[in-house]
């Protein structure tokens, strides 16, 4: 008897820990069929959202209003790159892309606006054809500045940050009808599916100054929230931030070559929310796939609001997507924010590597019968494509026309080019690969925040300061 | 000696005024035009949705006959449902005369149908009453306006045009006043700078009285003077008998947070 109750008790003791692990461990595997709602409203609705209210409110630009203010700038060049995109004639292009560059940097370093934009004041013509793409994005910029003025507010306490972020990012969901994700870049980025579509990669070589602007903001944006990480509630935040700002110049002038991703910039923030960061990290690739799509030359505006409105809502919030919030490990989880380094300019990095891991999970369903070299010419292509500009040797035109070159009985099903169309066999693809590499990683342990940070431990703990880092970057 | 209609103003103002010196407010309204601030000329879209504002307008205008009349309007608005708005005005007027209808409450609500495309403008109706709660105030004054707006814009320079066009009833009309009239306002709107608004409108509309009408020309810029708050200043001269020979208005917007 006493025999059975241990035997029993053991079992229920394998069981309960098998659950436990299953828990923790849990592969929240993406559903087996992705299902995005397809909707494409001739006539929109105007539906803003007001923003969630507590005392936080406006602390950003009070307490950092210079940074503010370059934020502004920022919104006013993504406003306007629309109408750049889709209204330039393809002559064009290689004068307006320097002539934008040049006036927003001027914007940015000299003419700083007070005001936060809405992209339809900035880029009005495609808001008549596209409201909800402007709608989406005013909304998550106004998440941006609610995340950075509850850290900027020193009577949240700093163990109360997270609770009040957390706050700010169920205000962003539960409010809006398409809020973007708070599942990672690598699993949005498999739904949305866009590298075999026409227009993939026609901003970055057609507009590579205006392109890599655009790189620089998705650097800076992170910078700021890491410095606010590093620097705490006290006079030790605004020292982080004026001193990762110092390094702008240098970063106009030495630019990334890659969208820098949340996890890479600040991953402290990230610790604290992988949902708010995902959010980013959407947001920013939104920005980049929304260029393509208006600078492509061969469909019209109603086309592309079908394609839009696609990508859109593929990579806006799906029922499950929290539970994969935290499936995606930081590289360098104690990076200096106030440190501009050379990994940061590097075409190589998160972003790209996700890219790469896509293709490489479709090469065996589009180009079944490709030989080692046509599959190491696909992968140089792609390469190619991923770097701002025309490259030499790279024909200029969409990936998926530089592939048929490389693999002319390159297998697509039909249709799936077309505005507003997907391919789901190839998303249902690309996600089982992400299931098959990150189910089972470990969940981004949460940031510890019960202790306000000092810069001072963390030059004890080994971080380079300023001085030493601007040695390093001569 | 004052009369009750003068303390429910006085009230109202000593309620809203500390609104206007609370810092813990947050404009983000500024391309949303309403009526008013500083012209008459309106938008098609409302509020955002569940966002709360307070607004302020200083009106003078100078009559025909050479007197200044002057007018201080405290309005809240809500974002009540998704695409429409309440708007809740107490319009306290300072004549040389009567006063009649200062303190008189106004209520009114605006419904967005659609975002505009790139030929079909963007469309609101709004329908309001005034309940004469002011001074000398009779009948109830009910009203209705089509709000009509389209971007202009080929290019990034932002600019459009705004078309309201109001049917005003007088439940109490007299014997020389009409029982319904008609305002209606053409008025273009174009962004300087992220922080500038210039806005220029037409307006013609029947006064009460039988046979008087009144044309109206206005221009004033909208300032957003810091991200709480938005500044308004505008001017009008009237040209025809029975307009204002000049008015001149100051407004200001701002988001309350404090609930």
């Amino acid at each position: 008897m006493n025999l059975s109750l241990n035997a029993a008790a053991k079992s229920v003791a394998i069981v309960f820990a098998t659950l436990l692990s299953w828990s923790i461990y849990t592969p929240h595997a993406a559903r087996a069929e992705i299902k995005i709602k397809k909707e494409s409203p001739k006539v929109e609705r105007y539906d803003r959202v007001s923003f969630m209210r507590g005392p936080h409110v406006m602390k950003y630009f009070d307490r950092h209003e210079k940074t503010f203010r370059h934020g502004a700038a920022i919104h006013v060049a993504h406003g306007k790159a629309h109408d750049l995109a889709q209204r330039t004639p393809l002559d064009q292009r290689e004068k307006a892309d320097q002539k934008f560059d040049r006036e927003m940097v001027d914007l940015l370093l000299n003419k700083a606006p007070k005001t936060e934009v809405e992209m339809r004041t900035y880029g009005p013509y495609v808001s008549q054809f596209a409201w909800d793409l402007y709608r989406t994005i005013d909304w998550t910029h106004v998440h941006h500045d609610q995340t950075y003025s509850i850290l900027s507010e020193p009577s949240i306490p700093w163990n109360k940050k997270r609770e009040w972020t957390d706050k700010a990012v169920r205000h962003y969901l539960e409010k809006f009808d398409l809020p973007r994700s708070p599942a990672p870049l690598d699993v949005t980025m498999r739904r949305a599916g866009t590298m075999m579509k026409p227009y993939f990669g026609y901003f970055r070589t057609h507009y590579p100054q205006s392109n890599s602007y655009f790189y620089v903001a998705h650097w800076w944006h992170p910078a700021i929230y890491e410095a606010q990480m590093i620097g705490g509630n006290d006079q030790e935040q605004e020292k982080a931030i004026q001193q990762a700002e110092a390094n702008l110049p240098l970063a106009l002038s030495m630019r990334p070559q890659r969208m820098l991703l949340s996890r890479e910039i600040m991953p402290r923030y990230s610790a604290l929310s992988p949902e708010s960061a995902n959010i980013f990290d959407n947001l920013h690739m939104l920005h980049g796939i929304a260029y393509d799509i208006l600078t492509y030359p061969h469909w019209t505006p109603a086309q592309k609001k079908t394609e839009l409105d696609r990508v859109i809502r593929a990579m806006s919030y799906q029922p499950g997507d929290e539970k994969l919030a935290r499936k995606f490990r930081t590289p360098r989880h104690d990076m200096d924010p106030r440190r501009y380094e050379p990994w940061m300019i590097s075409v190589e990095g998160e972003m790209n590597r996700i890219m790469v891991e896509m293709m490489n999970e479709m090469m065996p369903h589009i180009m079944p019968k490709a030989t080692r070299k046509m599959k190491k010419d696909a992968m140089a292509q792609l390469w190619q494509k991923l770097t701002p500009g025309l490259q030499d040797g790279e024909p200029p035109g969409s990936f998926h026309d530089a592939l048929l070159k490389i693999s002319p009985r390159m297998v697509m099903m039909s249709g799936t080019m077309e505005p507003g169309e997907s391919n789901p066999i190839m998303m249902q693809t690309m996600m089982k690969g992400w299931t098959e590499k990150y189910a089972m990683l470990p969940e981004l342990p949460r940031m510890a925040m019960t202790r306000e940070p000092s810069l001072k431990s963390l030059q004890m703990a080994g971080m380079v300061n300023t001085s030493e880092s601007k040695e390093a970057q001569k | 000696m004052m009369t009750w209609q003068n303390a429910f103003g006085a009230v109202v103002f000593l309620i809203t005024a500390p609104l206007f010196i609370s810092p813990v407010v947050f404009a983000h309204d500024h391309t949303n035009l309403e009526r008013g601030i500083p012209i008459e000329i309106e938008d098609a879209y409302p509020t955002a949705f569940e966002n709360r504002e307070f607004q302020g307008i200083l009106r003078t205008r100078r009559t025909e006959e050479k007197n200044y009349e002057y007018e201080l309007v405290p309005i809240l608005e809500y974002g009540f449902i998704r695409n429409g708005e309440l708007e809740l005005a107490v319009p306290v007027r300072f004549l040389p005369g009567e006063n009649n209808d200062s303190g008189n409450i106004e209520l009114e609500a605006l419904y967005n149908f659609n975002f505009e495309g790139l030929l079909l403008p963007a469309f609101s109706l709004k329908a309001g009453i005034e309940i004469p709660t002011g001074m000398n105030a009779t009948g109830w004054a009910p009203a209705a306006t089509l709000l009509v707006s389209k971007t202009l814009s080929r290019g990034s320079w932002f600019h459009a045009l705004h078309l309201n066009a109001a049917w005003l009833r007088n439940s109490d009309a007299g014997i020389d006043e009409r029982l319904n009239r008609y305002r209606i306002t053409l008025g273009y709107e174009l962004r300087l700078d992220p922080n500038n608004m210039v806005l220029m409108d037409l307006q013609r509309e029947q006064q009460k009285e039988r046979k008087n009408e009144s044309n109206l020309f206005e221009i004033g810029l909208r300032h957003q003077w810091n991200p709480l708050t938005v500044l308004a200043i505008g001017t009008g001269v009237g040209f025809s008998d029975e307009s204002p020979d000049f008015r001149a208005t100051l407004g200001f917007q701002r988001s309350i947070t404090i609930f």
